[in-house]
């Protein structure tokens, strides 16, 4: 099986979950060749590749021609990560005035940048996505035993409450006082944040149908108002996600 | 206390496998474990889980099943040769009570693969003291089809009849919905009635059933529902008050009513 | 009812007797305190209990202060079921070979000692009784287990065992009942397990008058302190008229769907059944996880979950608690422990959802 690791607007994170399939490398050798990943090897080869793992998002119009031509090259295209999947942190600046963001990063107009960070799925067919900022080791292993398999990919529908609970976490939101985007946010990160006494700020991105208007009476128990939430939203990495797009 | 574990799996030969139609396979799996018409079997496949699935009929020494290739444990099972094991457990849940319509008419009504889950009921009363037998089966296409090598034999000895949604130039039977079919009938108000299909077959066919006169006690439907451990301890199966896994598949129409007319129930 | 055979005072040096004791034969779960929450977790030793803490817990609230005393706190967090009914078991291992599957049962041993329950709980461990009757892996684990109950002198303002008829004072299937009295501790035996160990301990006087007088102080107080929210009584019949009321819409707006409620309940026993492997599957594990009705995948039959809306899966769990669960277990599937209350994200309050519904 022919896999070629790509980026785009990102920080290169989610690629490092590749390095971490130690114990899985030989076994996954005997079956996957790595034709293409410039952040592990000098030699790169692009001609056909049977599964495309794309990382960041889409913010520029040579991006915007990049990944076309991965989707054309590519059997099956896995966007990972926020910023593949939603649009990353950088999609936050789809909820302002562009050339006010702009200006106030550069002094000078010298960068070509579309105004909008747009998940891959905005632009190309993905045929499935791994959440999280960065994506975990353990749902990368899920996701390629599943092609090798041929069966289906096992992914969590549910909110990350669900995984929180079943770890043994006491909800944070009640017993500290925290705001957590928990319920509204999908599962699969293991609950990392509130089993260290964190709210969750929604890395994993939201849920089919977040429930918005009762998260924010849950933020106005907190003392805090609909402001917070959408500020919340916006800087969860996943602000342009097609789950709540129009809504925030 | 020692109590039996009902998630352990059997073993058992696929002796034979037939060809419904494309996607569908009709297994006999060799067993001598014992089991009742209405019932079903827990099948399991190596590495992506279980299903559960209808138990078609039974041999002295096998049992049947058909299989629509549609999740990955069913595309597993479809894709068994002659020869190779398949693992399961069961068989679970209840029967139909054949015995009510003795000396009565018995209406069968069958949706698409819905059809797997009466065949056996209906081909054990064509050997039981049922007055007169009939069995309305719509498929939707022609392909689609199910058992068509026991047509001849079912005709001989009841009054079969299929309808399909969709006209095909090699069928020279009826195209229409099966509710058509049903208006046809004359029925005797204490005529006896076992469904299986999809939830709005079921659904139209009560109201068609009550204008002949025929009661919601009277009706039986066999239904599907989401299950994962098949003895009433998952949940996912609840239909109001009942487990589907264990108080049914089969239940007597006025006890579910309540909650399987009620949406999102 | 006054449990079996006599009664005994003890110390505070005669409970942690007893602790020891226990710990010989088995692995000890108690209240023990973890980032300012009490939680059942096991305990390695005495002083870990969180004696003298007092939870403060209101709708989505939850607070700790030091108090007199030592079982000054009514129940933890979380509840017996994370120990009976564990939220990730592995049930059945099936490993490929020449000759086909071969399938290894995996049990769990644990012999465990639940130490300080209340009648809640206690409760709730009766129905879960009746739920996993034929589920060889509870079974296991229940018929290994003591059980040492507390009878709770405070209620939070979540509680409503009294409402549910569950408590404050427990009834039965304890092996050892303890009361705090001034200074001292009234134990008493309700199996013969219990009645051994009671014997058995040095540090102990036969229970006096007073004593017996004391505690009955206190439970009557408790008793009457506590408020009756609704007559449980005419709830299954009510809500079964009522399931098409126009109640039921507006829960849409409230409810996150976030699963705690029924995560933390003593009594939900929803599970799921996951098939877990390497990518290599040579062995493949079939593993039972915690899963909830509000779960957007929970009543899916082929990719459709039939129940789309929130207020429909709210409907679901709270028919279940209140009615369903009556005909299916003949009990309700709720011991007023309160615990769905207090950690509801947005403090939905299933007292008054019961009230406004069914009231």
């Amino acid at each position: 099986m022919k896999v070629g690791v790509f980026k785009f607007s990102s920080c290169d994170g989610c690629q490092l979950a590749f390095f971490e399939l130690e114990e899985e490398l030989l076994e996954l050798s005997r079956i996957i060749s790595v034709e293409y990943f410039l952040e592990a090897s000098s030699s790169n080869r692009w001609e056909h590749f049977d599964l495309a793992f794309v990382e960041g998002s889409i913010s520029t119009k040579e991006e915007e021609e990049r990944i076309k031509k991965i989707r054309e090259s590519s059997k099956l295209l896995v966007a990972i990560g926020a910023c593949a999947v939603s649009g990353g942190i950088q999609s936050a600046r789809n909820f302002e005035d562009f050339s006010q963001v702009y200006s106030s990063v550069y002094s000078y107009k010298h960068y070509e940048t579309n105004h909008y960070s747009k998940p891959v799925g905005d632009f190309v067919e993905v045929d499935f996505e791994l959440r999280g900022c960065p994506i975990n080791k353990e749902s990368l292993k899920e996701l390629i035993g599943a092609i090798i398999q041929g069966r289906s990919f096992q992914m969590p529908s549910y909110p990350l409450c669900l995984e929180c609970k079943r770890k043994g976490n006491p909800c944070v939101v009640v017993a500290h006082g925290l705001s957590c985007l928990g319920p509204i946010t999908l599962a699969g990160c293991g609950a990392l944040c509130p089993s260290y006494k964190r709210g969750c700020y929604g890395c994993y991105g939201p849920i089919e149908k977040p429930n918005l208007e009762a998260l924010e009476e849950g933020y106005r128990r907190l003392g805090k108002d609909e402001r917070a939430l959408k500020e919340s939203l916006i800087l969860s990495f996943n602000a342009y996600n097609k789950n709540w797009r129009g809504q925030i | 206390m020692l109590v039996k574990n009902p998630y352990l799996l059997k073993a058992g030969r696929v002796e034979k496998v037939i060809k419904e139609c494309e996607g569908i396979y009709t297994f006999h799996i060799a067993t001598e474990e014992s089991a009742v018409f209405g019932q079903y079997n827990m099948l399991y496949a190596f590495g992506k889980g279980e299903a559960p699935i209808t138990i078609a009929s039974k041999g002295e020494n096998y049992v049947v099943h058909t299989v629509r290739a549609v999740g990955d444990v069913t595309k597993h099972i479809d894709s068994l040769k002659e020869g190779d094991l398949l693992y399961w457990r069961g068989p679970y849940g209840n029967r139909w009570d054949l015995e009510r319509a003795y000396g009565k008419t018995l209406l069968i009504i069958s949706g698409g693969l819905g059809l797997a889950a009466t065949r056996w009921v209906f081909e054990e009363a064509q050997k039981s003291p049922v007055k007169r037998l009939i069995h309305l089966y719509g498929a939707k296409d022609y392909d689609s089809l199910l058992y068509r090598y026991l047509y001849k034999d079912w005709n001989n000895r009841a009054d079969f009849r299929i309808v399909l949604s969709n006209p095909h130039p090699q069928w020279k039977g009826k195209v229409s919905l099966i509710t058509n079919l049903l208006k046809e009938l004359d029925l005797e108000k204490d005529t006896i009635v076992f469904m299986c299909g999809p939830d709005p077959m079921v659904k139209a066919c009560i109201p068609l059933l009550k204008e002949k006169g025929i009661d919601e006690d009277s009706v039986y439907a066999s239904l599907e529902r989401h299950m994962k451990c098949s003895v009433g301890t998952c949940g996912h199966c609840m239909i109001g008050p009942y487990f589907v896994c264990k108080d049914g598949p089969i239940f007597r129409y006025d006890l579910i009513k309540e909650y399987f007319e009620r949406k999102e129930v | 009812m006054e449990g079996k055979g006599k009664g005994y005072t003890t110390t505070i040096e005669g409970l942690k007797e007893l602790f020891e004791e226990l710990k010989k034969d088995y692995k000890v779960i108690a209240p023990t305190l973890k980032d300012g929450v009490i939680l059942y977790k096991e305990v390695g030793s005495f002083e870990n209990i969180a004696f003298g803490y007092r939870n403060t817990e209101a709708p989505g609230f939850y607070s700790l202060e030091k108090a007199e005393g030592y079982f000054t706190y009514t129940h933890p967090a979380n509840s017996p079921k994370s120990f009976l009914h564990p939220p990730e078991l592995t049930l059945i291992k099936a490993k490929a070979s020449q000759e086909g599957l071969v399938f290894e049962e995996v049990y769990p041993e644990d012999k465990m000692c639940l130490f300080d329950l209340r009648a809640c709980d206690l409760w709730a461990i009766k129905i879960l009784d009746r739920v996993f009757l034929e589920d060889p892996y509870y079974q296991r684990l229940r018929s290994n287990l003591f059980l040492v109950a507390v009878e709770c002198t405070y209620a939070t303002l979540t509680c409503f065992c009294k409402t549910m008829e569950k408590g404050p004072v427990p009834k039965e299937g304890y092996d050892l009942l303890i009361t705090e009295l001034e200074g001292r501790f009234l134990i008493r035996a309700g199996s013969k397990k219990g009645e051994e160990l009671l014997v058995s301990l040095k540090t102990k006087r036969e229970a006096k008058k007073e004593d017996f007088e004391e505690r009955e102080k206190k439970i009557r107080a408790l008793e009457e302190a506590m408020e009756s929210f609704f007559n449980i009584r005419e709830v299954p019949q009510k809500l079964y008229s009522r399931m098409d009321s126009s109640y039921w819409e507006p829960v849409e707006k409230r409810c996150l769907a976030c699963t705690s409620c029924t995560q933390v309940c003593p009594t939900c026993f929803c599970f799921d059944i996951l098939e877990k492997n390497t990518i290599d599957l040579r062995e493949s594990e079939r593993v039972r996880v915690w899963d909830s009705c509000f779960s957007p995948s929970f009543a899916t039959v082929h990719r459709f979950n039939l129940r789309q809306s929130i207020h429909s899966r709210y409907r679901q769990w709270l028919m279940h608690k209140f009615a369903y669960w009556i005909d299916q277990f003949d009990t309700f599937g709720c011991v007023g422990c309160g615990r769905c209350i207090t950690w509801c994200p947005v403090g939905i309050d299933i007292r008054q959802e019961v009230k406004r519904i069914a009231g």
